[in-house]
């Protein structure tokens, strides 16, 4: 190092030292978001880790052959091949039924082992280990809701079981939340006594779990499966591997963690703008040490290297603290953001440094950026215009601000494209643009709009009112940037909350009335009449039921849908929507949920084969109008012409269908029936389980309304992680006010001396305070409920959703108003007090 | 000329680790309505703190002030701001204008604290910046006035509301001559026209020598050197 630049690192060292305190706010600014962001980063880290550590536990195997139908001879075949290659084997069959016991009945998802189940992963039972025929374990969800105990009966279709076990834990869970349909476990010989899997009745899913042997290696395993792969041409048989699992649920957290990274991204964001207003003035009060140094003969460019040091520092500051917070959060509330996110793993914080690197990095490159203007400006002073007052402030050009916001911007981008995707950081990108816009133009004009009403206040009862008024309009810059950093994090959070009220008023509450909820399905066609009379007979009126074949797409346009061993990326869902199976309907009519978008719907007379698709169904499987389509219906295939796209209102809650074709062709296909009501009490909901699941064991009855409860709970679970990373926005918010007010309060002191001299009083100084605080309040809820409405209309359009605000928002609203208030006149309370000639000395 | 403002026996303490300074000590004197008086001494004197315990910017540690009737020692914080905003005005040394209020803003808050109608006293000011031939300086911001302009543009905020009294500590410290020159004239006039008690700290004996009294304070004894 040369003498020059040691003596420029010493000055910067010494101006780091002198002014720490600041420094220190300014950092702090920045390292919430970077501690979230270190937090996310070591959590997804830890949780992938452990998925693909217990990707065999989550599969309960190396490899799974499944389908929902029966394996036929030649599947059979393969299958024992690959026992007598070494592979351990177990069969399992699933299925959902209706339970009754004890004068209850209620959903269950059934699952019937044998005695070598699992292959991997660990099958906690409390009470008897082994499961014989006649015998069940139940889930502890069970016995809790149902009273249900070990030695209690079930009844399973026409089989009666003995319940010799609770369940304690199960290989292959990865999320909790409990489900609608509790666990049972039978033994596989106990299946055919219930009487429930029968072609035609329940949907029940087959599946082989295969254990390689100790001979085998992990590429044996791989090419066992692109044998297998090649081997079974059928779409409908499945063949998963442990790799496919780790990666299914890899790419589920990484969905749910970019919603995490977002959000400390805005906390980022806000820290980004509070640090840079912060630095931004902090700069501007160098100018005379800036002039005292050119004076003293050190060049423009070494004040440039000098400050673009510190600021540097600052930088290095924030990544060091935001990843000792991160450490910190991510120790202290790893276990509680573990239950938020409903995960069934048994995983251990840990720690990796490149995302301590990656922070240090993004806050030092976001200092940068955001000052190198300013410190470009300073630099660039003459001694002499700072020394003849000229240049009280230094300021930066229009097109430099643009500069900044647009590198800030593109900073952002990058690190969002590099941490999820290109499409999640255009669009956050382009919100992000848009809030911001909307935020800056509706401040300038509720600040032109309080600037003209000072013109109307001139009465001197409104004294303090315009001088509380005056004070928020003058300090232009203050106010924006209290502004903006209070108003995002509260948009956030009120677009969270917004969202989740209108979710759950106009989905989940059971007074609407427009929304059925019973659902009944796996209704065979004899037993339409006897069940469609028992609904009537409770709900006073009759109900439809609508057919339900299911069926796998077999060819596009001729093109046959083959199995592909290797699916790109890009290619996977379309891949999987083609290949998944589907359940379809015949009819001749809409029902009032969906509307045609495209095309026409039949005629009933019309016999021709047509094929009507849902939109969301048709986009996700890449199909179009006039594509001619095969599908497999149990092994008969039936083909037909797009000739119509529907829209559904899906939280109509009503039965509806990916695809319809007319009834003359399916008619005759294997089909089972559902229907959807509406009963108006829990005993009559009650009375038609019991009677149904008495008469037709294989009729499944779901009570929608406790379904949707669970999906509320989990939806709940979700949304309060999101909304503690969202609090925390705010909090950094408010750390900018309180830092703000705080680095202003010299010149508050003096301003509240010479206004106390000129013989204002301490409760009128109070009041004007208090006045500026509360609009301040006041704006920051007018626009974070403006823009939370805004983004919660676009969603709630997409979603066809109606917009409800309830009785919390209000109380949002009058926080909103009051946080800075109470905060502002906590900061500010010593200088109300303050002597008056201390502060004139100072 | 009837007394203004009267001391009595007026002591001033500090205490600094843990050691008493005595800054004013038992100092008496009175003040006549309409007299201009020079408050003179060496740095560090106490000069301005004699000015700020007279103006009730801070109370004495012992001893009596009295302004007309009012006893200004015994009175409430509420009192002495309404004393102050009503009969009392201040000029500063660095100027000490609200920055962000413009010339004409800061020249009719005073008014406006004692609850005139802004509009009204937005002519006032306009009217006294017009006498000091500010006119086309009325809405700019402080950072945009030049030294002597922001010291004219406090002398018309001391002197908006028409005070029994002026306060000026060291008010052309921080100018050129040529401004120094126009702000002491401008507060000679306000003076001679008004016969507003002129009280101004100084360490420039020119100055001192134009006032129609000086005191001078040495180790926080006052002297009338007009006595001597």
């Amino acid at each position: 190092m040369t003498p020059k630049a040691k003596g420029i690192t010493q000055l910067t060292a010494r101006i780091f030292y002198f002014y720490w305190k600041r420094i220190l706010f300014f950092a702090l600014c920045m390292a919430l978001g970077i501690a979230f962001l270190f937090t996310i980063g070591n959590l997804t880290h830890a949780v992938t880790e452990q998925v693909s550590a217990q990707a065999r536990e989550i599969l309960s195997a190396d490899i799974e052959i499944s389908s929902y139908r029966k394996f036929n001879d030649a599947h059979q075949k393969i299958i024992a091949q690959m026992t007598t290659e070494g592979y351990t084997t177990t069969h399992v069959i699933n299925f959902a039924s209706m339970i009754a016991a004890k004068d209850q009945s209620f959903l269950a998802s059934v699952k019937a082992i044998d005695e070598s189940f699992p292959l991997y992963g660990e099958l906690l039972i409390d009470g008897k280990k082994q499961i014989g025929a006649g015998e069940c374990w139940i889930a502890e969800s069970i016995e809790l809701q149902f009273d249900l105990h070990t030695g209690d009966t079930i009844k399973l279709g026409k089989a009666q079981l003995q319940i010799t076990g609770i369940i304690k834990k199960e290989p292959g869970r990865v999320f909790g939340g409990g489900g609608f349909a509790p666990r049972i476990i039978i033994a596989n010989s106990t299946v055919k006594t219930t009487a429930l899997v029968e072609a035609g009745k329940s949907r029940v899913r087959y599946a082989y779990l295969f254990c390689r042997s100790t001979t085998h290696s992990d590429s044996d395993v791989e090419k066992t499966i692109d044998r297998l792969q090649t081997a079974i041409k059928e779409t409908h048989v499945r063949i998963t591997s442990y790799k496919n699992t780790q990666r299914n649920v890899s790419r589920i957290m990484e969905r749910q963690s970019y919603f995490f990274l977002l959000i400390s991204i805005v906390t980022l964001v806000v820290g980004s703008v509070g640090m840079g207003a912060s630095t931004y003035s902090f700069l501007n009060e160098q100018l005379e040490e800036v002039g005292v140094f050119r004076a003293l003969g050190i060049e423009s460019h070494k004040i440039f290297q000098l400050y673009l040091g510190l600021c540097l520092l600052i930088g290095i500051l924030a990544g060091v603290i935001g990843a000792i917070l991160g450490y910190v959060l991510n120790t202290a509330g790893f276990h509680y953001i573990i239950h938020l996110l409903q995960l069934n793993l048994q995983i251990q914080p840990s720690v990796h440094w490149w995302y301590f690197a990656e922070g240090i990095v993004l806050s030092v490159v976001l200092t940068l950026v955001v000052n190198y203007h300013k410190i470009k400006s300073l630099a660039s002073v003459s001694p002499m215009e700072i020394f003849r007052g000229e240049v009280a402030n230094k300021n930066i050009s229009f097109l430099a601000k643009c500069t900044t916001f647009v590198v800030t911007t593109m900073v952002f981008f990058l690190y969002v494209w590099y941490k999820s995707n290109l499409p999640t950081a255009g669009y956050f990108c382009l919100a992000l643009i848009a809030v911001i816009a909307v935020t800056f133009v509706m401040i300038v004009i509720f600040l032109k709009l309080l600037e003209i009403s000072l013109h109307y206040l001139t009465s001197p009862k409104f004294f303090v009112l315009r001088c509380g008024v005056r004070q928020l309009v003058r300090e232009r810059s203050r106010t924006f940037v209290f502004l903006v950093s209070l108003t995002i994090g509260f948009s956030l959070i009120n677009t969270l909350n917004l969202v989740y009220t209108s979710l759950t008023t106009e989905v989940f509450s059971l007074s609407s009335t427009k929304v059925p909820n019973i659902f009944l399905a796996d209704v065979l066609k004899k037993q339409v009449p006897a069940v469609g009379k028992i609904i009537e007979d409770s709900s006073g009126s009759a109900i439809e039921f609508s057919s339900l074949i299911r069926a796998r797409l077999k060819s596009i346009n001729g093109e046959e849908i083959k199995r592909q061993v290797q699916v790109p990326d890009e290619e996977l869902e379309q891949y999987r929507w083609r290949t998944r199976e589907y359940n379809l309907t015949y009819k001749n009519t809409l029902n009032d949920s969906e509307k045609v978008i495209a095309g026409r719907f039949w005629q009933p007379q019309d016999d021709k084969p047509h094929i009507s698709l849902e939109r969301d169904f048709a986009s996700r499987a890449n199909l179009k109008m006039g594509d001619v389509l095969s599908f497999d219906i149990q092994g008969v295939v039936v083909t037909g012409k797009v000739t119509s796209i529907r829209k559904i209102d899906w939280l109509s809650m009503k039965p509806n269908f990916f695809v319809v074709m007319p009834p003359k062709i399916l008619d005759e296909a294997p089909q089972t029936f559902i229907a959807s009501f509406k009963l108006d009490s829990k005993n009559k909901i009650a009375q038609v389980q019991k009677k149904l699941s008495q008469k037709f064991t294989n009729v499944v009855v779901i009570n929608v309304t406790s379904v949707l409860e669970t999906v509320e709970k989990l939806l709940g679970y979700f949304l309060s992680a999101l909304q503690v990373v969202a609090w925390f926005c705010i909090l950094v918010g408010v750390i900018i006010l309180i830092g703000t007010l705080g680095t202003g309060h010299r010149e508050r002191f003096s301003q509240v001396a010479l206004m106390k001299t000129m013989g204002c009083n301490k409760r009128q100084i109070i009041y004007i305070d208090a006045i500026e605080f509360l609009c301040i309040g006041f704006v920051t809820a007018v626009l974070s409920f403006s823009i939370s409405l805004g983004l919660t209309a676009l969603h709630n359009y997409y979603f066809e959703l109606s917009t409800t605000i309830n009785s919390t928002q209000y109380v949002y609203f009058a926080f909103i108003v009051l946080l800075p208030l109470v905060i502002g006149i906590i900061v500010n309370s010593k200088i109300y007090g303050a002597d008056v000639m201390k502060n004139f000395r100072k | 000329m009837s007394v203004i403002l009267a001391l009595k026996n007026v002591c001033k303490e500090f205490s600094f680790a843990d050691e008493n300074l005595k800054i004013l000590n038992d100092i008496s004197c009175e003040l006549l309505f309409g007299e201009t008086v020079a408050i003179t001494g060496p740095s560090g004197s106490g000069k301005s703190t004699l000015l700020g315990v007279m103006a009730g910017l801070e109370p004495p540690t012992s001893g009596e002030i009295v302004f007309g009737d009012r006893e200004i020692h015994n009175s409430s914080d509420d009192e002495l701001c309404f004393w102050r905003r009503s009969e009392v005005g201040f000029i500063f040394q660095n100027f000490r204008l609200v920055k962000t209020l413009s010339a004409i803003e800061n020249v009719a808050f005073p008014l406006e604290i004692q609850g005139e109608n802004a509009a009204e006293a937005q002519k006032k000011a306009r009217e006294l910046l017009a006498e000091l031939h500010l006119e086309h300086r009325l809405h700019h911001f402080p950072h945009q006035l030049s030294g002597g302009e922001k010291q004219r543009v406090a002398i018309a905020r001391a002197y908006v509301h028409n005070p029994k009294v002026i306060f000026a500590d060291e008010p052309t410290g921080n100018l050129d001559t040529h401004s120094a020159e126009k702000v002491l004239q401008s507060l000679l006039s306000i003076n001679e026209t008004h016969k507003t008690t002129l009280i101004v700290v100084t360490h420039d004996i020119a100055i001192a020598q134009r006032m129609s009294r000086q005191l001078e304070l040495i180790a926080g004894k006052l002297q009338d050197d007009s006595e001597s």
